[in-house]
């Protein structure tokens, strides 16, 4: 590829955005000496790391040939990751640091030697959650670590063995962490308000004199005991990691292979601080704890005390202080996460059980919150301000219902100005949780749902339409969040415009230009139509009904009138499909692919004439989550008219892809569907993306989750996209067997109709 | 008439079956029974529902008839139709004229499965005035003190299709069935499949993991039926890793990461 052609490739693949020329033509050196294998590997990435900063792109452009250097083609796709991933979290120079560091990531996965995050994660990320019983996320960390919501793992590791020895280290480190989470060791106790400012286990280490001695023997007696709950709970994967002793405990086992019995060799062995005449009985005080902490009933506070003992005896021999390096799958104990994430959680239940309390009342009846606050003032979207105390705290009492069965108390239903409010299942399992975290359901949670919801009734609309006449008025749709694993309650605002039917020679021109094809989809549908079924007890039909027969003779020998309904017909008419397509409307289908998209739905709604199946298409587009847009271009129960021809004749690229609110939509309309199968068939050009942070996996996430919403709904989805960049994440999204990806945009409008044929026979 | 007592005594339940009370759904069904109320049991599949209606037939001693709906299940097919015998009409009683004519319990499972124009049927039998009109007969049967009418569905199916009409379900007292606690868990998989209590215990953890993978994109875990057909296949011998992967892992998902993540689970676990 000539310096020109490569130039004009990458404006191709920046479009909209116009970069300087000297910066391309800089950037685009580092690649001049490069095969052509390693440029287009390069170019590949420029979509995905383009937008998220022009300079990174440069940066890692211009470095192409020495990054190449170091990587094998297939190891590029990763590498990004990890650039972006570094950026993210440290800036450019962070991203800078990393990639000055290639030498060493390949060194990390290349052959037989480690593995990466990225790698074990996808089959990680279940197994945990399944462990835990809840969303645990796996998260990049610079070390291994958990602050009890989520675990941090290392991106790589740098071990010596084969990537299978790898994983199971992963595994190993990520049930470990899950252990501790289980068994409490890092856990927060005490009810009181502001206890997560300070975790109290840092007030006992600080406690003992040389408290990196204290905390070391904390944390040996919490592992002895997580170990010996992983081998009584997890007997699999001690046997896995059996193989594993010398990476995991630095020695071969003498006998059977116990973790716990690994540990206090590896801790107490062999340590000369500990040698002298006292070493015996030392060890034998340590052993007698270490036993002491497998056993079933032993708890954190057990490890306490023996903390405390063997410090005390360490100390009466002089040995301290006394310190040990964590082991590979322990990690570090770091009690300030711990507090941050339980405060961030606090909040963030704080926000939800005020969205979804004040929501829950705008779904009541309007005499149920009218009469509440709706004096406050205007608010801000992110923060929620409680009312100003005594402003509603008087207007309201709430009362604890627990049912008989469950010990645990349970908040049922609450009283706002004397009148009963039933909680659902959602709010009383929070309200559950919240009361349990801080000992009772702060009234000022309560009074803010209030007032916010009293402020809702009264908004005024804040996004008066630009563009095209408003169908309906704005919906509401949830985010889905990986990064905390929940939804941003009420997140997006959606609505359904018209897009209007301009009169243009598209349509005409491409039913020339398709006559042909256009014939043979028509035969080839009308085949699909004739699903045969025998409809049973029809007035008339091609063979007699012998059941109905028989039972008409028996009922007018018994003195009933016969019944007519006596033959069976073939019914051809039984496909009950409803589907749906949805297709991006955004920016970047600019152009030759926003043309084929349109001349694909042509060619898909007139073959779809040839059938029964119901069929609905929407474009979707917008900007930010307040702004996302849905157009309506045939509705399920809309005829192909020549209007919808117009409006399919005026599609035009709009603005951004963020398309899980489209889809989230989508499944709205297509639930109540009476259908066999219900069917959502969308066509993109590529990543879901928006204006603001909605970009990364975040928008992938969002959208897989949608995804799976549409799922659960028992809607089947099948993504088509025409971005050659996209087979790493459709897979993902959309699951392996339910995306396509066209190589050639000019066969799209072909395919479409043909994918269709074979998704629905 | 003789057909009928024959054919009657067969739904007759004469050996205690094995069945574990998970909550106080006995002792509601036995004063629902007192008291001539229908019961609509909800549970996902396999927590036992079947069995538990089989349990309370024996300890009512009343015969059961069970009729598992499907959407070409017809009104007739329910309440009867005639049928010649000898050149002569003869009348057939369905199940549920049967079951009612005869004192029995009925028990119409996976009821959304139904037509809802053949559920209709239901109605005046699941109210205050229990009875049954036989249209083609021209008869109206009001059920005798003993009939009980009893009907099952999965809240699970989130189709919006397949839900029951609250006119439908309101005439019923509702037991919850969910997943009994690991300890009874344990002991159903140990007792109905044979195997030791420590591989029921391990069986049962790994399909609570599994139930709780809704967000990852699992809809509905395991039941204690896969288990039980698990610890089957180790009883006759088949390991258990591949126990647990043909009868448990394997029916949930056909993701493969997902798979490779339950794999792990099984791994991990025994
Ligand atoms: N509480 C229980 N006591 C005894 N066996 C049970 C219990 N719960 C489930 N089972 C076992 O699980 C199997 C499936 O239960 P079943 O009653 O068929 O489920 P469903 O809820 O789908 O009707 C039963 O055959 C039985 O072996
Ligand atoms: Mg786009």
């Amino acid at each position: 590829m000539n310096d020109a052609s490569l130039k004009q490739l990458f404006y191709r693949l920046v479009a909209p955005s116009l970069p300087n020329e000297w910066d391309v033509e800089e950037a685009l050196e580092g690649l001049s000496g490069a095969d052509e294998q390693l440029v287009t590997a390069f170019l590949e990435q420029v979509p995905m790391i383009w937008p998220v900063s022009h300079s990174l792109c440069f940066l890692c452009i211009s470095q192409g040939e020495k990054i190449g250097a170091h990587l094998k083609p297939e190891m590029i796709s990763p590498w990004f990751k990890g650039v972006l991933d570094n950026y993210e979290r440290h800036g450019l120079r962070g991203a800078q640091q990393f990639i000055d560091d290639v030498p060493n990531f390949m060194a990390c996965v290349q052959g037989r030697r480690g593995l990466l995050l990225e790698e074990a994660q996808g089959r990680l990320q279940p197994y945990v959650n399944g462990l835990a019983g809840r969303e645990v996320p796996l998260l990049p960390g610079e070390q291994l670590f958990t602050d009890t919501c989520s675990i941090f793992l290392p991106r790589a590791l740098r071990i010596r063995g084969s990537s299978e020895e790898g994983f199971l280290i992963y595994k190993f480190m990520v049930s470990f962490q899950w252990g501790i989470i289980a068994l409490g060791t890092l856990a927060i106790k005490g009810h009181e308000q502001g206890a997560a400012q300070s975790h109290p286990l840092k007030r006992f280490f600080a406690d003992f004199p040389e408290s990196e001695t204290g905390r070391g023997l904390y944390y040996f007696f919490e592992t002895v005991r997580v170990l010996s709950y992983l081998q009584q709970e997890l007997p699999g994967l001690i046997r896995q990691i059996s193989p594993l002793s010398r990476q995991l405990f630095g020695r071969e086992p003498a006998g059977a292979f116990s973790p716990p019995e690994l540990l206090f060799e590896r801790c107490w062995q062999g340590r000369s601080q500990l040698a002298g005449p006292d070493h015996a009985s030392l060890l034998s005080l340590v052993k007698g704890w270490c036993l002491r902490c497998q056993e079933p009933q032993a708890n954190r506070s057990l490890s306490m005390t023996a903390a405390v003992e063997v410090y005390g005896g360490l100390e009466q021999c002089g040995r301290l202080p006394l310190v040990w390096e964590p082991l590979l799958f322990q990690g570090a104990i770091q009690l300030e996460a711990v507090c941050r994430a339980a405060l961030k959680q606090r909040q963030e239940r704080h926000e939800l059980f005020v969205a979804s309390l004040s929501s829950h009342l705008l779904q009541l009846p309007p005499r149920a919150a009218d009469d509440a606050d709706t004096s406050g003032e205007e608010e801000q979207e992110q923060e929620q301000r409680s009312p100003a105390p005594g402003q509603s705290d008087q207007a309201m009492i709430f009362e604890q219902r627990s049912t008989g069965e469950h010990p645990g108390q349970r908040l049922l239903s609450i009283t706002i100005d004397n009148q009963e409010v039933e909680l659902n299942a959602e709010l009383s399992e929070l309200a559950g949780a919240i009361s349990e975290d801080l000992g009772e359901l702060p009234k000022t949670y309560i009074s803010s749902a209030v007032g916010k919801a009293g402020r809702s009734r009264g908004a005024p609309d804040l996004h008066p339409d630009e563009e095209g006449p408003e169908i309906k008025a704005p919906l509401v749709y949830d985010e889905w969040d990986y990064r905390r694993q929940g939804y941003r309650k009420n997140w997006c605002l959606l609505r359904e415009k018209e897009i209007p039917a301009v009169t243009s020679s598209f349509m005409a021109e491409t039913l020339t230009k398709y006559r042909g094809q256009i014939l043979q989809l028509r035969r080839q549908f009308e085949l699909m139509q004739t699903r045969e079924r025998f409809v049973r007890r029809q007035r008339d039909g091609d063979e007699i009904d012998f059941d109905a027969l028989v039972e008409t003779l028996a009922d007018s020998a018994a003195g009933y009138p016969p019944s007519d309904r006596l033959f069976i017909r073939l019914q051809r008419d039984q496909r009950e499909i409803a589907v749906i397509l949805l297709v991006d409307m955004s920016n970047s289908t600019q152009g030759w692919v926003g043309k084929s998209i349109k001349e694909a739905l042509v060619l898909l709604s007139e073959a779809m004439e040839m059938l029964n199946d119901r069929y609905a298409i929407y474009g979707f587009s917008g900007m930010r989550r307040l702004r996302c847009e849905v157009y309506p271009l045939k509705t399920l129960d809309e005829a192909y008219s020549s209007t919808v021809r117009k409006r399919i004749g005026s599609i035009s690229p709009r603005e951004y892809t963020r398309m899980a609110p489209a889809i989230r939509h989508m499944i709205s309309l297509l639930k109540p569907v009476e259908a066999r199968l219900r069917l959502l068939l969308i066509l993109s050009d590529g990543k879901p993306e928006d204006y603001d942070d909605y970009k990364g996996s975040y928008a992938i996430e969002d959208t897989r989750h949608a995804l799976f919403e549409a799922k659960a709904a028992g809607i089947q989805s099948f993504g088509i996209t025409i971005d050659r960049h996209a087979q790493s994440y459709m897979g993902h999204m959309y699951g392996p067997a339910n995306c396509i990806f066209v190589d050639d945009i000019n066969r799209l409008p072909a395919l479409v109709p043909e994918i269709y044929r074979t998704l629905t026979s | 008439m003789q057909d009928i007592e024959q054919k009657i005594e067969e739904h007759h339940i004469r050996e205690e079956p094995y069945y574990l009370p998970t909550a106080n759904e006995l002792a509601v069904s036995l004063a629902a029974y007192a008291t001539g109320t229908p019961i609509l049991l909800k549970g996902p599949t396999g927590c036992g529902k079947t069995r538990f209606m089989q349990y309370l037939a024996w300890k009512l001693k009343r015969p059961l008839i069970t009729v598992s709906c499907h959407d070409d299940l017809s009104t007739g097919d329910l309440v009867g139709r005639y049928l010649i015998q000898a050149g002569e009409a003869v009348w057939h009683d369905g199940p549920l004229t049967m079951a009612v004519r005869r004192g029995a319990i009925c028990y119409l499972d996976e009821i959304v499965e139904a037509r809802k124009d053949t559920t209709v049927v239901i109605h005046p039998l699941a109210d205050d005035r229990r009875e049954l009109p036989v249209e083609k007969k021209g008869e109206l049967l009001v059920a005798p003190p003993e009939f009980m009418l009893a009907v099952s569905y999965n809240p699970g199916y989130q189709s919006v299709l397949k839900d029951l009409k609250p006119s439908t379900r309101q005439r019923f007292l509702a037991l919850d069935f969910d997943y009994p606690s690991l300890e009874r868990e344990a002991e159903i998989v140990a007792s109905e499949a044979g195997v030791e209590s420590s591989l029921a215990r391990s069986l049962v953890k790994l399909a609570r993991m599994t139930r709780g993978l809704k967000d990852s994109g699992l809809v509905e875990g395991a039941s204690t039926r896969l288990l039980i057909q698990a610890g089957k296949l180790v009883v006759q011998g088949i390991p258990i890793h591949s126990a647990c992967r043909v009868a448990i892992t394997q029916p949930l998902s056909d993701d493969p990461e997902l798979l490779a993540a339950l794999d792990e689970m099984v791994r991990s676990l025994f």
